[in-house]
């Protein structure tokens, strides 16, 4: 039965300074900030960042490999400018992306909250539309939407957001279910408040955590999907600049000029991995308050 | 900043058994935006296999953190700053974190005060009690369910065959704390540590769950911390009681000296304010004042500006007074530095009327 | 709120005879609060029975001006449950509430709900663990304009200290305080509206006897200045005889005796009552220690009974749907008579107390009509 005194070993107290261990660095909240917030300030600085006109033509000089002089990154078939371009598409993809995932995202909240709190033929008549939109494929309804509304960013949106919504509407429904039962909802209800109060100001904050962090995988998603129009044709109308045309245009090229689709490629892969950091970042950073 | 050693010797304890639980000045420390809460400030605990001992205190004194820290499972930014916990004489505060963790979830279990955000919201309350024999235990199934079901009976909870399917909404508080107890004795643990087990239980049901520990404490040797501010149930469950302020352990020792003869001015005051369900009062008794903050502690005695027996010796010295055995070979200890002069507390007492302006 | 500690109790121990006199706060008659399970299509396919729990099975109950109501009874027998349809968080599967007459239609009005209040059952969940203390005070001060808006941060702290918790317990999240302290915050809550009726759920289960002696002290002095009317439910029956002029004794969803606090505590009518209270649990050193582990306890009868080999407290053997009686089960009392549910029969002899036991009508008309303080 023998023992030191003090065996932990942190325990020197007086050596960590307080406010430090008080709040501990959030690690990777502060990086996916700080990588996605990179590629926004190039997206919103790209007039002064790219060395061309994006879409400047200049068939002399097609299929530049990259770090040719001038030209960091290559160019393409017609001879644009791969960097320039993929700035300038970094605003169309990032503007759409973050906007097509705000509106289903705030979409689905709402209607999530009020299903999940009033139950009864609410929640039955909302659960029924997430229904039939969940019983067809997400590309196909979203094509389908497009196709009928004409190729353009306009539709783009629309068509997301008539898909997306019901993800984030049964994540908040099925948290608001199991929220609703806490007693502090039904001290709220006890206390007076309105049903608006309660749901926006008691509720939403303990709901919206998972629903805020599918969205940041689903801004990828829909980086993805606009790829995916691009590449059907249905997507941002050609001359514009964005990632998901220049991989559509590149891959027939895949052999010879892969700069052309990996770079665009890598991008997507770069936003997709800094916004899976701030997901993690933020659930550290409400669990810990 | 923290004094040496200050265990009480071991007393009226069969000298050859090891205690299967020894906690030596015990710190723990929560970082707070305004600086750091010292939480438990060298609590120190002794624990035979086979013993019931009882925790009382202050709210807010630190029971339940000390209890969580024990297990190691304090919340988040709460940390173990100093001490040592020796678990069957074995040290455990030097080993590796995970075989720590092992070595403690297997010997130990616990019974979370708040017993629904323990629960899992979406889970049937019958299969988390299961879980435990299962994972734990490794046991299949159908032996698990069984063993939850009989449990579930154990505890007095109704008709445990429907209650087995049931969400931890749909159950009364009384039975989802029932439901706690049972998750915790699933598993055979050696020790439970159990914060304020009963307080959602009618005194019937009480005393069937008591009464089951009981007879694991007297057939399998389990022991138990029971933290409690019914001092009725610690008096009849306990044989040694340890009596917590502000993060101390302020008195210490078996019940029903420190029961008829407190030696601490907290513990004195606070047996006063004890209702007694056969004669009710014009007006309970109660101590004035506010605990210390935890952040900035004052100098001196922690209960010195609450204390009506008050003297300038209890705030003359920097730290709090150690914890000092009164009487050699008599397992009852005080922290107090004038309580020698315990006999005249009730005379004083009855003049100037303890209870507050309140 | 200090009250000046020279005020005479008023007749704590005598209300039951001027109660008729006072105006009914709150009311319910016939409450019926049933919970239908739910099946899903496996069970359909097996037909399963749709599970129904009867938290609240029929409950009359009435709350004067002023008047302290003590509801006991055994865990999960529909207290919290009463409780929430009092407060009209919950739609009754029957029966009606009242409130000051007035029976409620759809829920609560805004201005019943401001006036009646509850303290919850259990200090964690009913805290937002995403709300500051101060913020969640300040958001009832604020929208039910009880103080004026520059007057919110006092009345924040003048709450906190009423309770005992220091100021800066205002700048804190719920997961930052102790079990005991949250509890408080649930009472400074419940009070921050200035309610005149309170419903109090296990108010001060989870406090050290001191600041519950402090709480309770202040709920006794706000109903002195205020005429604040409680319903008071707890499992601690020396905290509930200190504070209650009268008690309801819940069994299985049901009222099963009801009467002044003092005489229902030295002579209990219905055989649950009296097991409830012969299990109280005494200190070592309390004079009435040896009496409990004596014969005189109640238990003592069903020790001789022929299906002794359980413990008497054995609640899970009882099956809720012979019929008759709902003790039967584990009356040790049990007459052929009590195939028949009673129901709350009145005392003889005692017009303000009644009880649901066929025996009552057995005992003899007290001698003194007015027991008073015993002991
Ligand atoms: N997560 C936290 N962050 C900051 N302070 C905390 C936290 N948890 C507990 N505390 C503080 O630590 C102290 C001890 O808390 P603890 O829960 O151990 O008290 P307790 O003795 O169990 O009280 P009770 O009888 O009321 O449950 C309290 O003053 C509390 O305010
Ligand atoms: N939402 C619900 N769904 C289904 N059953 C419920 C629900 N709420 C309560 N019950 C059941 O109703 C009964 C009464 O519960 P209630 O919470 O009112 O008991 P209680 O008297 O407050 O008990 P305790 O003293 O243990 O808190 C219990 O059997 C419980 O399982
Ligand atoms: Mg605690
Ligand atoms: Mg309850």
């Amino acid at each position: 039965m023998t023992s030191t005194a003090f065996a932990f070993p942190g325990r020197s107290i007086e050596a960590v300074p307080a406010r430090k261990r008080a709040h501990r660095t959030n690690v990777p909240l502060i990086a996916g900030l700080i990588m996605f917030g990179l590629i926004v300030a190039a997206a919103v600085f790209a007039p002064l960042l790219a060395p061309a006109d994006p879409l400047a033509q200049d068939i002399l000089h097609a299929r530049l490999p990259p770090f040719s002089p001038g030209h960091l990154f290559g160019t393409d078939t017609l001879g644009r400018d791969v960097l320039s371009r993929l700035l300038y598409g970094a605003r169309v993809d990032l503007r759409i992306g973050v906007l097509a995932v705000i509106t289903p995202l705030v979409l689905g909240t709402v209607l999530g909250l009020i299903a999940g709190w009033r139950g009864g033929w609410v929640d039955t008549l909302i659960m029924r539309m997430v229904d039939v939109v969940v019983a067809f494929p997400f590309y196909v309804l979203v094509i389908a939407l497009v196709f009928v509304l004409g190729a353009g960013t306009g539709s783009i949106y629309i068509a997301i957001t008539l898909v997306g919504w019901v993800a984030y509407c049964r994540i908040v429904r099925g948290q608001v279910l199991v929220a609703k039962e806490q007693e502090y909802a039904l001290a709220a209800r006890a206390s007076g408040l309105p049903t608006r109060r309660i749901l926006f100001r008691h509720l939403l904050p303990n709901v919206v955590l998972q629903a805020i962090i599918f969205s940041m995988s689903d801004i990828v998603l829909t980086i993805l999907a606009i790829v995916t129009l691009s590449y059907l044709g249905l997507g941002v109308p050609p001359p514009t600049p964005d990632w998901g045309t220049m991989i559509a245009e590149g891959q027939n090229y895949l052999t010879t000029q892969w700069y052309l689709t990996t770079i665009p490629g890598l991008c997507v892969v770069y936003v997709g991995i800094s916004l899976a950091l701030v997901a993690d970042g933020l659930v550290q950073q409400f669990n810990r308050r | 900043m923290i004094a040496a050693d200050s265990a009480p010797p071991l007393l009226g304890e069969a000298a050859g058994v090891a205690p299967l639980l020894e906690v030596r000045d015990l710190h723990v420390e929560i970082p707070v935006p305004r600086g750091r809460l010292h939480a438990v400030r060298g609590v120190s605990l002794r624990l035979q296999p086979g013993e019931s001992v009882g925790l009382v205190g202050e709210s807010g004194s630190g029971k339940s953190i000390t209890l969580r820290a024990l297990l190691g499972l304090l919340p988040a930014p709460a940390k173990i700053v100093g001490g040592t916990i020796l678990l069957d004489g074995v040290d455990i505060t030097g080993m590796p974190r995970r075989r720590r963790q092992r070595l403690l979830t297997d010997t130990m279990s616990m019974v979370f005060q708040d017993s629904l955000t323990a629960l899992n919201p979406v889970m049937r309350v019958g299969d988390q009690i299961a879980e435990g024999p299962r994972r734990k235990l490794g046991r299949p199934a159908s032996e698990a369910k069984r063993i939850a079901l009989d449990l579930m009976a154990k505890v007095g909870i109704p008709e445990p065959d429907r209650r087995y399917l049931a969400y931890p909404h749909q159950l009364s508080g009384g039975m989802r704390q029932r439901i706690c107890i049972a998750i915790a004795l699933s598993t055979d643990p050696r020790l439970l540590l159990a914060d304020e087990p009963t307080t959602a239980l009618d005194v019937t049901i009480q005393a069937q769950v008591l009464e089951v520990m009981d007879v694991l404490r007297k057939d399998a040797d389990l022991s138990m911390i029971l933290v409690s501010h019914d001092l009725a149930v610690i008096s009849q469950t306990c044989s040694r009681v340890y009596v917590m302020y502000a993060g101390r352990v302020v008195e210490s020792g078996e019940i029903r000296a420190l029961l008829q003869d407190p030696r601490h001015p907290y513990t004195f005051a606070l047996l006063r304010s004890v209702p007694d369900p056969d004669a009710p009062v014009h007006r309970l008794l109660t101590i004035p004042g506010q605990p210390p903050d935890l952040i900035d502690v004052p100098r001196g005695c922690s209960f010195a500006e609450r204390c009506p027996f008050v003297a300038p010796i209890c705030v003359a010295s920097e730290a709090d007074p150690e914890l000092v055995v009164l009487r050699e070979g008599v397992d009852h200890a005080s922290a107090c530095l004038r309580w020698q002069t315990a006999d005249s507390w009730d005379q004083v007492a009855a003049q100037s009327s303890i209870e507050g302006p309140q | 709120m200090n009250a000046p500690s020279t005020t005479p109790t008023g007749d704590r121990t005598e209300p039951g005879a001027d109660a008729t006199a006072r105006v009914e706060v709150l009311g319910a008659t016939g409450l019926v609060q049933y919970f239908v399970g739910s099946r899903n299509w496996t069970d359909r396919l097996r037909h399963v029975k749709v599970p129904v729990v009867k938290a609240v099975d029929g409950v009359d109950l009435s709350l004067m001006e002023g008047e302290t109501l003590g509801l006991v009874g055994e865990s999960g027998c529909g207290k919290s449950t009463l409780s929430r349809c009092l407060m009209g968080l919950h739609r009754p599967t029957a029966g009606e509430i009242r409130y000051r007459g007035v029976p409620v239609q759809d829920g609560l009005t805004p201005a019943q709900r401001r006036t009646t209040q509850m303290i919850f059952q259990d200090p964690y969940s009913s805290l937002n663990p995403r709300m500051k203390v101060g913020q969640m005070l300040g958001e009832l001060l604020r929208f039910h304009r009880v103080v004026p808006r520059h007057r919110v941060d006092e009345r924040s702290r003048e709450l906190m200290s009423l309770v005992g918790l220091p100021a800066d317990a205002l700048g804190r999240t719920p997961r930052q305080f102790s079990g005991g302290q949250r509890q408080r915050i649930g009472i400074a809550r419940a009070l921050a509206l200035e309610p005149t009726v309170l419903i109090a759920d296990e108010a001060v289960s989870a406090l050290d006897v001191s600041v519950q002696a402090t709480i309770i002290n202040l709920l006794l002095d706000l109903k002195e200045q205020l005429g604040l009317s409680m319903v008071f439910v707890s499992h601690n029956m020396a905290v509930v005889r200190q504070i209650s002029d009268r008690i309801a004794v819940m069994y299985r969803g049901r009222i099963v005796e009801t009467g002044p606090a003092e005489r229902l505590f030295s002579d209990p009518a219905h055989p649950y009552t009296q097991l409830l209270l012969g299990s109280v649990p005494r200190m070592l050193t309390s004079p009435h220690a040896a009496e409990v582990e004596g014969t005189a306890d109640p238990l003592a009868v069903v020790d001789g009974a022929p299906d002794a080999d359980e413990s008497p407290f054995a609640a899970h053997l009882v099956e809720g749907e012979g019929g008759g009686c709902r003790f039967r089960p584990r009356c040790p009392v049990a007459i052929a008579a009590c195939a028949v549910e009673p129901a709350l029969l009145t005392l003889p002899g005692e017009a303000d107390r009644a009880a649901a036991c066929w025996h009552v009508t057995e005992r003899s008309v007290p001698a003194v009509a007015e027991p008073g303080v015993t002991s």
